[in-house]
């Protein structure tokens, strides 16, 4: 990792060079980042249209919302465990907050009622998972056909925007000094929690109980403690994703969200978190977002079936899942 | 085949790993029907000269040869084919799967119709069980055996493939000496078929009961190959560690203060109602046989398993919930298991050292990492930990070094009483004696030390007092260096018979 290899090697331009060289040769954070560098090249040269602000501002403000639950399953699974149900989430929160500002037009409580949302599930997950020792994925892939029954059972269609609170569009479609909102919020998450997850306590906590949860009780660590702060972090930065997307979509939609959980998680495991806890990289997952964010957009831009658009998360995961078990037989050799 | 050639020759074998060359040329050789033992402080490369054996690393340079031929192995599978098996410290059969199936897993004996010959497998492990002395079912899933039943499985795995050359890595660290005496005699069996057998291990008692030469390794070089016969203990010891250790047993009692540990009428597990006390400056021992429930002793201390009866620190009660009491209130546990109890593998060295502490560098959770990196170097100077440097991941430090970074991780706190339990297993004579050493400087400060362990020498070597449990109960004290001798401990350990106090 970047700041690990810190520790070792000191200063100096030539160690610098031979640092960057290492990360970018050696580690999967470096290979993803010269793979998206490559693409970049191709599709600049490929389409005129690739490398402008307008372009880059819609690629990233499309993966913002994987982007944001994707911070959040890095850290979950770090701590060993798993959420399944983020994309239910984002139809069940959406319907939810969407009628709350139709029936009161009150901007704060409705994003209030929506990441309460996130903090009640997260909390039924956890309570699932570690109170009764069902394993995260059955649990939460459960709880992810509850939230989906729950979001049709709350509307047989769609709500659409009847409170029209400007600022409440501003949240998906809005700029600040130029730069989409979405865009400001992605990179504001992941900034937060790459200093919570590299500098903190939490942070290595959550490495410690997912590297070995019997050695981290024995040094008086919380575990299910930080498991569950790891489940509700999860599950409200995926309502907070859920908000984002009511915003850009201006209705809430029961049906919306169907394998953004495929996304978030592939993304995660692409990026080098092990599904087996213990390890991770906050980088790793902003590099894979972004990648897969180019993927799409590159499909759009070249004028591919869009259908391969749907395709490219399920090879990405199966890119990561080998990589996963690659790295794991090769650590078992030692 | 004549009796001169050597049934494996290794020759000028080097491997490096980033940071370390952990072999440096070195030279092994083994001839059919021999015990050859390799001896070495943790880190001296044994487990890698091993692993490129068994064709799980590739030499960087140097040559193998099997029977006179020139070898090249590229996976475990080239060097099963030419009848070479490692049994390692780790077992690697499939706990739920039966022990004929284990056995012969790939290899599995087939009917015509390429179905499981079912009668044949178990007719045929139940011959190679006996072979080694083991008269059990071979139906019985292997998650029902011992360890030590286990080890003579992984035995008999090799002998269904012929092997005839396996290696052992350390394979008594878990047995107790009934079990290492079947061993013995299964090493023996083998000895006599031809089978030539490459021993490790870091007991040098074992080293004379059943091998005939010894090579010794130091930091990757060979220093030396002898006849067991023709070497004295002492000569063993200088080679591995490469100067004289003249005290293995550094104690020198310390002045004996307040109560500091209470335990009063303590039940759980397999013990029953039991009592002691540790006062500030002293080291006290329980000493018990394998199964006898010293280990489980330190859990039901530490509030980390269900537990009747009281224990107080410094006069506070500490809590049966979770260790994070125990822990606040100044106890500290360093488990027998490090692997599974106390290791974090994909943690860097820093990070295993600072675990315990990490939160008296941090403000608002936020890690001062200059101080905790300050705290991890002290310790590592301290305790010489070799490590290329604190953020190398924990998992490719040795044995000993890891076991150092785990008692370093209490040493950044501020206890009142630290329990060891087998403080030094698994660990060469060297880290030993740098481990007593450390036991006894913090007895001098004013600590308690508790020891749960079931070596007898070290309980003598090291303690003040000696509790022996039998069966989870206490069966009596004693005063070491007055009243102790390894007879009594012994037979009060095993014998159906309370010594009266
Ligand atoms: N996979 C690895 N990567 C890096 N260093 C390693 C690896 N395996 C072993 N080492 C290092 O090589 C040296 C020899 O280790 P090892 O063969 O395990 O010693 P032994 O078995 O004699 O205790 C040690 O310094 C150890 O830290
Ligand atoms: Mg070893």
């Amino acid at each position: 990792m970047l700041d690990s290899s810190a520790e070792t090697r000191g200063r100096g331009i030539g160690k610098f060079l031979t640092r960057a060289s290492h990360w970018l040769l050696h580690t999967q954070e470096g290979v993803l980042f010269f793979i998206v560098a490559a693409i970049w090249v191709f599709l600049t040269i490929q389409s005129p249209v690739f490398f402008t602000g307008r372009n880059i501002g819609v690629l990233l403000s499309q993966v913002s919302m994987t982007a944001i639950t994707a911070v959040g399953m890095t850290i979950l699974l770090i701590s060993g465990e798993i959420d399944a149900s983020v994309g239910s989430m984002q139809a069940f929160v959406g319907v939810i907050v969407m009628s709350v500002l139709n029936s009161t037009s009150n901007l704060a409580l409705g994003i209030m009622v929506g990441l309460a949302i996130g903090v009640v599930v997260g909390l039924i997950n956890s309570l699932i998972s570690l109170r009764l020792g069902i394993n995260s994925l059955i649990a939460t892939l459960a709880m992810l056909s509850i939230v989906r029954g729950a979001a049709f059972g709350f509307t047989e269609a769609s709500i659409q925007n009847t409170h029209k609170i400007p600022t409440f569009t501003e949240i998906g479609n809005g700029f600040f000094l130029g730069v989409p909102w979405p865009i400001i919020f992605f990179f504001a998450v992941f900034l937060i929690f790459y200093f919570v997850l590299s500098r903190t306590t939490f942070g290595r906590f959550v490495h410690a109980v997912g590297a070995n949860p019997e050695a981290a009780t024995l040094a008086g660590i919380p575990v299910r403690l930080v498991k569950m702060a790891g489940f509700v972090l999860t599950s409200v930065l995926a309502s907070f994703s859920a908000i984002i997307l009511l915003s850009r979509l201006n209705s809430g939609q029961n049906g919306i969200g169907a394998g953004f959980e495929l996304e978030a998680i592939g993304a995660v495991l692409l990026g080098g978190t092990s599904l087996s806890g213990g390890e991770g990289s906050m980088v790793g997952t902003f590099l894979a977002v972004l990648l897969l964010g180019t993927l799409k957009n590159g499909i759009v831009l070249l004028d591919i079936n869009s259908s391969w658009q749907v395709a490219v998360t399920g090879l990405i995961i199966i890119v990561a899942v080998l990589l996963d078990a690659r790295r794991r037989r090769r650590l078992g050799q030692d | 085949m004549s009796e001169e050639k050597a049934l494996l020759q290794l020759t000028g074998i080097a491997k490096a790993f980033p940071g370390t060359k952990a072999l440096k040329g070195v030279d092994f050789s083994l001839k059919a029907g021999e015990v050859h033992a390799l001896i070495g402080e943790n880190g001296a490369g044994k487990s890698t000269l091993i692993k490129i054996i068994a064709g799980l690393y590739q030499q960087d340079a140097g040559t193998m040869e099997v029977e006179g031929k020139t070898v090249d192995f590229h996976s475990p599978a080239d060097s099963l084919e030419h009848r070479i098996k490692v049994v390692y410290q780790e077992l690697d059969l499939v706990p739920d799967l039966s022990i004929a199936e284990n056995v012969f897993l790939g290899n599995l004996p087939k009917k015509a119709l390429r179905t499981v010959d079912w009668q044949a497998l178990y007719a045929r492990t139940s011959e190679l069980l006996l072979d080694l002395g083991l008269d059990i079912d071979p139906e019985v899933p292997i998650s029902a055996l011992t360890v030590a039943q286990q080890q003579l499985v992984e035995i008999a795995r090799a002998l269904s493939r012929q092997a005839q050359i396996i290696i052992m890595d350390e394979p008594t660290s878990a047995l107790s000496q009934t079990e290492i005496e079947s061993l013995f005699a299964v090493i023996r069996r083998l000895q006599g078929r031809g089978v030539g057998v490459m021993y490790v291990s870091h007991k040098l008692d074992e080293i004379y009961a059943i091998a005939d030469r010894v090579t010794v390794f130091r930091d990757g070089e060979h220093i030396a190959t002898e006849a067991v016969a023709n070497t004295r203990h002492s000569d063993l010891v200088t080679w591995m560690v490469g100067r004289e250790v003249k005290d293995l047993y550094p104690r020198s009692p310390a002045v004996r203060g307040d109560v500091l540990l209470e335990v009063d009428g303590l039940s759980g597990g397999n013990i029953e109602n039991f009592s002691l006390t540790v006062h500030a400056g002293e080291i006290v021992a329980v000493f018990g046989l394998m199964g006898s429930g010293v280990h489980n002793l330190g859990r039901l201390i530490f509030g980390n398993m269900p537990r009747a009866g009281n224990v107080r620190l410094a006069g506070e009660d500490i809590q049966a919930k979770a260790p994070m009491d125990a822990i606040r209130k100044g106890l500290g546990f360093l488990t027998e298991n490090r692997k599974s109890d106390g290791l974090l593998m994909p943690l860097s060295v820093k990070d295993n050292i600072t675990l315990v502490s990490v939160k008296n560098y941090a403000k608002l959770m936020v890690i001062n990492g200059q101080e905790e990196r300050r705290s991890a170097s002290d310790i590592i100077d301290k305790l010489s930990i070799k490590t290329p440097g604190m953020a190398q991941k924990i998992r490719y430090l040795s044995g000993g070094n890891q076991q150092k970074s785990l008692i370093g991780r209490w040493l950044l706190e501020d206890l009142k009483v630290l329990m060891f339990s087998e403080p030094t297993r698994g660990i060469d004579v060297g880290s030993k004696a740098e481990i007593y050493r450390l036991m006894d400087d913090m007895a001098h400060q004013g600590m308690g030390i508790l020891v749960l362990s079931t070596e007898l020498p070290e309980v003598m070597g090291i303690a003040d007092r000696i509790i022996v449990m039998r069966q989870g109960k206490s069966v009596g004290g004693w005063v070491a260096r007055q009243d102790a001798n390894e007879q009594d401990l012994m037979t009060a350990a095993t014998v159906q018979m309370e010594k009266v106090i």
